[in-house]
């Protein structure tokens, strides 16, 4: 964002890493940094993870999530950016996940609670 | 000593950009919403007192749907660059809330804009806009040029963004860019987000904490 206000001139950019990633391989790495093994049983919306150690239920797909339009896979060609700006991505998927984990495991062990949300 | 403006400061990208700013030597104004409820935590590690000499953050009451605000703002601080974060920023709520997500994100940066231009401050502004204006794909992978087809009203309400800020540099020779930005996570992402809501769920269960945890769409 900063780059972009110290170019010459104004334009557009696409900032992205041009990788995909769905939010199945986000929550089996997620879990999977956790400690936990996540095994997929079923289809749609009776699909369930199930922790591999414990037998238990621990994911499960509630439709009021669901969106009336969904958008399709999104992956973006971040070329402009590096011609422009010189920006490449520093973090990238796996790496992102296993900061985000880690980081609630610790305000979780540190505090107690990461904090209610109700929705 | 040069002066940043950030709407958004409060949230996610807002507070990592105010920290880098402060850290570039940049005297940082943020706009924060007032609500009943607490919404400065991600900042509070910045915060500075405003009774103190030479502070260099300072926080304002403002909204994107407040004109005068923002217009009195500008004048007061003219900053040097603008960026504008704030926005209702949440697919799934856009549904249940599309005139406010309207309200905020598409005419909250006209508005933004008309402040600019009418006080004539010589600015630059960073308009944040988002892969959501791809919606459904027009092409694999999307690039600057890539055609948009918003899929939610939050997109919707982006896509008017994008092309007043296209609009207000082309009319008004404003120095005025859009970052279209895909998926952007971190430990600051809301809770509310499926990235954020999986991590803390993940942290929990495996803590005992929590026994389940409920999504959306596993293949999106």
């Amino acid at each position: 964002m900063y780059k972009m206000l110290q170019c010459s001139e104004p334009c557009d950019l696409l900032i992205a890493t041009g990788e995909t990633h769905t939010v199945r391989e986000f929550a089996e790495r997620a879990f999977e940094i956790a400690g936990i093994k996540l095994d997929w049983e079923g289809e749609g919306v009776t699909e369930k993870g199930i922790d591999r150690k414990t037998g238990n239920t621990i994911v499960e797909v509630d439709p009021r999530y669901f969106r009336p339009t969904e958008v399709d896979i999104l992956m973006g060609d971040p070329s402009k950016a590096k011609e422009k700006i010189n920006w490449e991505p520093k973090v990238k998927f796996e790496e992102l996940v296993e900061i985000m984990v880690k980081a609630d495991i610790d305000k979780l062990s540190k505090k107690g609670e990461i904090g209610l949300d109700y929705l | 000593m040069k002066k940043a403006l950030i709407t958004g400061i409060t949230g996610q990208d807002g507070s990592y950009l105010a920290e880098l700013l402060l850290e570039k030597g940049y005297e940082v104004h943020g706009i924060i919403r007032r609500a009943s409820t607490f919404n400065t935590q991600r900042i509070e590690h910045l915060y500075q007192d405003p009774h103190e000499r030479n502070i260099s953050l300072h926080l304002h009451y403002g909204d994107l749907v407040d004109s005068s605000n923002l217009s009195r703002l500008i004048e007061k601080i003219e900053p040097n660059e603008i960026y504008n974060l704030a926005a209702q920023s949440h697919v799934g709520a856009s549904f249940d809330m599309p005139e406010y997500t309207a309200e905020t994100d598409a005419i909250g940066t006209l508005r933004l804009l008309d402040a600019i231009r009418e006080t004539r401050i010589d600015t630059k502004i960073y308009q944040a806009s988002t892969s959501e204006l791809f919606g459904k794909i027009q092409e694999m992978p999307q690039k600057e040029t890539t055609p948009f087809y918003p899929r939610s009203p939050y997109g919707v309400a982006k896509l008017y963004a994008y092309w007043i800020t296209v609009n207000y540099r082309e009319a008004y020779n404003l120095f005025a860019c859009n970052g279209i930005l895909f998926n952007h996570e971190s430990p600051r992402r809301g809770k509310r987000f499926v990235t954020r809501k999986i991590t803390v769920a993940a942290a929990k269960i495996s803590a005992g904490l929590q026994y389940k945890l409920y999504l959306g769409n596993l293949n999106a």
